[in-house]
């Protein structure tokens, strides 16, 4: 019988977190809507045409046609999903780890409660915050969209915002599998930040390999762009196998582990 | 197959080239207390945790209630309460929170049980794990391990941070369980605490299991290092015949020696003078596994 309360209990510990990156993620929509008014002045944006070159040649397919698309374009491929994966690596790398280190679950795995059990409500509570975080988003940018007359489609953004969310669980997921198997919180950070900062370097490069650019979950990403008038869909159900890959891997992972020795 | 409360058969673990249990077998039978003593890095607390699938067995098993505790472990859990050693618990919640969030995870507990055992420990359930000290963490994993009733208990290293008085309950606790007929298997490195509550006791160093010895074995050899400060000179002539003794020095009101086992005779024979001062200290397990099991070295099986 599924036990629940380990679930809950993650996902209290969690708020602190969603409250956080909850709030520079309201900060960072306001600067935006703050700032196109001034980017969209003809003197100004005219001075931002390299940067724009440099966007079309990472993502031809979208072509920012005003600075307010642009600003929401950039926001899509290059901004959230790199917070929204900083925030689920640092939560999803402590996820496991954390309670292993202040002697938790040593007491968890005293009690009548299966090792899956633990992984999955733990994987659960990770999965709740990326959805915190993705219907918070996708109301930021509903505003933005109304407030800055960008017309975009409600589910153009929300493909966008799942997408978001796929990516930057990818990332999540990859600090959960390291937790769960090294149990220690500040590795498992360290090497998620380092492995996603790679992926995002590859992402960035279009004069690398396009089978090589699409290993990195964010140029995945980049397809699905709610300016992208020809999104491809099959690239969802790759972000997901990925990330249900990497998390049959922590199951695994910690099923074989040996535990505090 | 007679039932046995646990039942090892040729356990080992390997970390790397490492041996940390080798070839381990022994029995518990049901009703028991069970002692498994050794130093520290004898291998006690990886045996208890391969009885509990925290940590695989490189090879051979243990039946914990007749159950293979590595196919078994959910079944093995539900009627064992595990009190781990130097069980570092950190965090802002309360013990009351997380003895509760345990207790959840059994489907629920005597709540009036659990407070009365905290009463007992003089624990104070309010404080949060970072508040409470490693003698209060003791403490929570200790009621924690206890608070369902379990039919098997098993302690790692339980009284190493307890103060007397809690060192009392405990010891009063496991009497309880088992005039109740419950199996409670204990790890420890303090012999003192083996000689007093163990019907058995299984001795392992290095890994091996050195000896068996039944509790009244241990107590009718255990070794005590006295010193006794009289009012006057004494004759060594006085304790040139008391049956235990060792090593005895006399230097004019002065007496050092080793006793090994019952002191009665040396008791009777001191009262013959006025005795000022009187120290009793228990070797440590090392001087007591070279004398007794010549460990140095020593390899079972």
């Amino acid at each position: 019988m599924l036990q629940t309360s380990i679930f809950f209990r993650t996902c209290r510990e969690l708020l602190p977190y969603l409250f956080k990156w909850g709030v520079g993620l309201t900060i960072y929509a306001f600067v935006t809507m703050w700032m196109t008014p001034l980017v969209s002045q003809p003197a100004v944006f005219s001075r931002f045409s390299k940067i724009f070159a440099a966007f079309s040649s990472i993502v031809p397919q979208s072509v920012p046609s005003n600075a307010g698309y642009w600003i929401i374009a950039a926001a899509f491929l290059f901004i959230l999903p790199l917070v929204m994966s900083i925030s689920l690596i640092w939560a999803g790398g402590s996820l496991v780890a954390k309670s292993e280190e202040n002697g938790e679950l040593t007491l968890w795995l005293a009690q009548p409660v299966a090792r899956w059990q633990i992984i999955l409500q733990k994987y659960g509570a990770l999965l709740t915050l990326a959805v915190a975080l993705t219907a918070l988003v996708f109301i930021l940018m509903l505003i933005c969209n109304w407030l800055l007359k960008i017309n975009l489609s409600p589910g153009a953004l929300a493909l966008g915002c799942l997408s978001n969310v796929l990516t930057a669980l990818t990332n999540g997921s990859l600090a959960f599998l390291l937790g769960v198997v090294k149990g220690r919180t500040t590795p498992s950070r360290l090497i998620g930040i380092v492995v996603m900062v790679l992926m995002y370097l590859l992402f960035l490069f279009p004069s690398l390999p396009n089978a090589l650019r699409l290993l990195s979950p964010f140029t995945i990403n980049a397809s699905l762009s709610p300016l992208n008038p020809h999104p491809s869909i099959w690239t969802l159900p790759a972000l997901l196998g990925v990330n249900v890959l990497l998390y049959l891997a922590s199951q695994i992972g910690f099923e074989q582990r040996d535990l505090n020795i | 197959m007679r039932y046995m409360t646990i039942r090892m058969e040729n356990l080992t673990k390997m970390i790397g080239h490492r041996l940390i249990v080798n070839n381990l077998s022994l029995m518990v039978e049901p009703g028991e207390t069970y002692g498994f003593l050794g130093p520290n890095g004898a291998g006690k607390t990886t045996t208890i945790r391969m009885m509990l699938n925290y940590v695989r067995p490189t090879s051979g098993r243990a039946l914990v209630l007749g159950l293979d505790s590595r196919h078994h472990d959910y079944a093995i859990r539900q009627q064992v309460g595990y009190a781990p050693a130097d069980c570092s618990l950190r965090g802002r919640q309360s013990g009351a929170e997380l003895l509760h969030n345990l207790a959840k995870l059994r489907r629920g507990v005597d709540w009036d049980y659990v407070e009365e055992l905290a009463a007992k420990f003089n624990l104070d359930l309010t404080m949060s794990l970072d508040q409470l000290n490693a003698e209060g963490r003791q403490k929570l994993t200790l009621v924690q391990a206890f608070m369902h009733r379990p039919e098997l208990i098993i302690l790692d290293e339980p009284s190493k941070t307890l103060g007397l008085q809690s060192r009392q309950v405990l010891y009063q606790l496991i009497h309880n369980a088992r005039a109740e007929g419950r199996t409670t298997f204990l790890s420890s490195s303090i012999l003192a605490e083996m000689e007093r509550l163990c019907d058995r006791v299984a001795v392992i160093h290095q890994g091996n299991l050195i000896a068996i010895e039944r509790g009244v074995q241990l107590r009718s050899r255990a070794m005590r290092f006295i010193e006794l400060r009289f009012a006057t000179p004494v004759q060594p002539e006085a304790f040139a015949n008391v049956a235990n003794l060792q090593n005895l020095i006399i230097e004019d009101n002065i007496l050092r020696c080793t006793v090994c086992g019952d002191p009665d005779a040396l008791i009777k024979a001191a009262s013959q003078y006025r005795v000022v001062d009187f120290v009793s200290q228990t070797p440590n397990l090392e001087e007591v596994f070279q004398r007794y099991y010549g460990v140095e070295g020593y390899v079972a099986n």
